[in-house]
């Protein structure tokens, strides 16, 4: 009898091991989980920022032929960082923009996107189109030297970049954010370029217009509805939430990597600019994570100005609340009638 | 062999036979016998597992990534091992580690990484007597290690991720066990625990010495150094009471002195870091023990990890 009761306490126990061995690896899916890059992406990809083709010369920082400088209307939120974006079409292609939400761009496209802490340059972070594919993209950092005289690439991200609080992501977590979109390409939209951020000698919607490298030409730029408060309000939203929080995201293989799989919608949708009533954001948001009228009692600004894992927005890459964005949505709130 | 995991399991167990039902019943000189048994558990055959799940935030041998992190409840260890009993004061045997877990990158998302230690073979001389020397009651041991190199870094040098998983590893049991996380060595290493049985509680001290011989410098982390040898030595003080047959409470404390890491950066300083161990012990029967602790690091380089384990040792 004694026998019997100490073979069911053994067998007990490795029970409960393995039942705690199982739940434990089912949470392990979780959220906050992203899939490598594939190898020969980063193998293939150049060491040296110099390499890129983004200046033909280092030391005077002069642009190569077609490196164009532009600016979205809206920023995501990136600690204070100091940022300054490129775009290279190679020649004789078009962007494809059957669908003016979601752009394709051809083969051999790169993006450029500089972080400065101050004056020091920290990383800059490159986007290239590899293949036909929606997802043939290279991410990869490169993390600029003491002498600032080049930039080394850095798959594996930095925490602390050069002494300062900016951390490079590893090229496995761009996905997390490009990832949700069909164009992967975030900042240079419609939307986006449609702000008049770029400046005289940068790259906007009319001049991509102008020089016949839309496919579909829009014939308009696309202008945010609504008062002031509610155009910064909504520009934030998207620049910021819309990119994981959207009903348009390409349907996933792997992790959920920042799929946050619920009904909030972000993003603003060049057809649905006639009212802010119309956009996503107030038809999903409001009564749901944003409370008219009060502020305080209003999920998304408890999460936009709080940092600690798990409990901020947006995710990635800031340890620092965006007072000015909290500002931009408290007042939008307050002003929303209840 | 692993002091921490199996060792003190070991002695624990037969704290637990020593203090029992069957030994209550046993006339008191028999029952003191028991106490010098304490690390002579009665099976000839015995194994053991263990779960610990918890927060890792330590230290990491790389210019960029600096520190390795694993979120609460997503650092987890599986330890399993099982030992024979080859002569009345001889054990040989055998136990492995898989560490899996959640890995923070630099921008705050998270890869799934899992890597085996370095599994160790080990024979332990167990039950030296000691008390005619000293003149009161002290049992000890003696156990040699010599691991299998099997812990590396499988994916591309750049990730890191089997290295930093492994990190976790060696972080959730507060570095008192690197010849087994610490991957492209071969580890040897020598351990004693002293016993001094008292009328109602056991104190225990234990010195671990392993020696890891660097094999190779592939994959090391970027801004990385070696040395051709890693010491760090580690040791622990517990004390454990019964106050009932069935149940013993146990507080302990490990300590770990890196004094020379194989893979280290060279400006970083070889900090000691310290642990403080409570744990709860369920003796079920005379052949199986059940414990659940909690391990948080006291300061140090690895502030801020913090670990539960449910661990079984069973007599076969």
């Amino acid at each position: 009898m004694r026998r019997m009761t100490t073979l069911k306490a053994k067998k007990g126990l490795l029970e409960a091991l393995v039942l705690c061995l199982a739940a434990l690896s089912q949470a392990c899916e979780t959220f906050h989980y992203c899939d490598p890059v594939p190898a020969s992406r980063i193998d293939a990809a150049p060491d040296r920022l110099s390499d890129t083709g983004l200046f033909s010369d280092m030391g005077t920082r002069t642009l190569a032929p077609g490196v164009r400088p532009f600016r979205p209307g809206f920023e995501l939120w990136s600690d204070g960082a100091n940022k300054q974006r490129w775009v290279y079409l190679p020649p004789g292609e078009t962007i494809d923009t059957r669908n003016m939400d979601d752009w394709q761009f051809p083969v051999g496209t790169k993006l450029w996107k500089e972080f400065r802490h101050g004056e020091e340059l920290v990383e800059t972070r490159l986007l290239q189109k590899l293949g036909p594919g929606e997802r043939d993209w290279l991410t990869l950092s490169y993390l600029w030297n003491d002498e600032q005289s080049d930039a080394y690439a850095t798959p594996e991200g930095a925490v602390d970049a050069r002494g300062t609080e900016l951390d490079v992501p590893a090229a496995s977590e761009c996905v997390a954010c490009h990832g949700g979109r069909r164009a992967f390409v975030l900042g240079f939209s419609a939307l986006q370029l449609s702000q008049g951020a770029s400046g005289g000698d940068g790259v906007d919607l009319a001049s991509l217009e102008a020089e016949g490298l839309l496919s579909n030409p829009p014939q308009q730029t696309f202008s945010i509805p609504g008062t002031q408060t509610e155009r910064s309000a909504l520009g934030y939203l998207h620049a910021n939430c819309g990119h994981c929080h959207n009903r348009n995201r390409p349907s996933r293989a792997g992790s959920r990597c920042f799929d946050p799989e619920n009904d909030l919608d972000f993003w603003l949708s060049v057809d649905l600019l006639d009212s802010p009533e119309q956009t996503p954001t107030y038809r999903t948001a409001i009564d749901e994570v944003v409370k008219p009228g009060e502020p305080r009692d209003s999920r998304l600004l408890e999460l936009v100005s709080s940092r600690g894992i798990f409990r901020q927005m947006h995710p990635l890459a800031t340890e620092r609340v965006d007072e000015r964005g909290v500002r931009i949505l408290s007042d939008w709130i307050r002003e929303l009638a209840p | 062999m692993s002091r921490v995991a199996s060792k003190v399991l070991t002695a624990v167990l037969a704290a637990v036979v020593r203090t029992s039902g069957a030994a209550a019943e046993e006339p008191p000189q028999e029952a003191e016998r028991r106490a010098t048994d304490a690390i002579e558990p009665s099976a000839d055959l015995s194994a053991w597992t263990s779960l610990r799940i918890g927060v890792v935030d330590a230290p990491y041998p790389s210019a960029t990534l600096g520190e390795v992190r694993s979120e609460a409840g997503q650092a987890r260890l599986l330890r399993f091992g099982a030992a024979a009993r080859v002569a009345p004061k001889v054990q040989v045997g055998a136990h492995a580690a898989y560490v899996f877990a959640g890995v923070e990158q630099p921008a705050g998302s998270y890869r799934a990484g899992s890597a085996w230690g370095n599994p160790m073979l080990f024979a332990m001389l167990s039950g030296a007597d000691l008390s005619e020397r000293i003149g009161s009651k002290l049992d000890g041991d003696l156990s040699l290690s010599i691991g299998v190199p099997v812990a590396a870094e499988r994916g591309p040098r750049y990730e890191q991720l089997d290295r930093r998983t492994l990190a976790i590893g060696g972080a959730l049991e507060g570095w008192v066990n690197p010849e087994i996380y610490t991957p492209n060595v071969l580890p040897i290493a020598l351990g004693g625990t002293l016993f001094l049985p008292r009328d109602y509680f056991q104190l225990e001290l234990g010195l671990e010495l392993p020696l890891l011989v660097r094999l190779s410098e592939d994959t090391i982390p970027n801004g990385a150094s070696t040395s051709a040898i890693g010491f760090i030595p580690n040791g622990e003080l517990r004390v454990t009471t019964w106050p009932w047959h069935w149940l013993g409470l146990s507080l302990g404390s490990t300590v770990a002195w890196p004094i020379a890491q194989p893979v280290y950066l060279s400006s970083r300083r070889t900090a000691a870091q310290a642990m403080l161990t409570p744990r709860v012990l369920f003796a079920l029967g005379g052949e199986a023990l059940m414990s659940l602790d909690v391990a948080v690091a006291a300061g140090g380089p690895a502030s801020g990890t913090a670990s539960a384990a449910l661990s079984a040792r069973m007599g076969l």
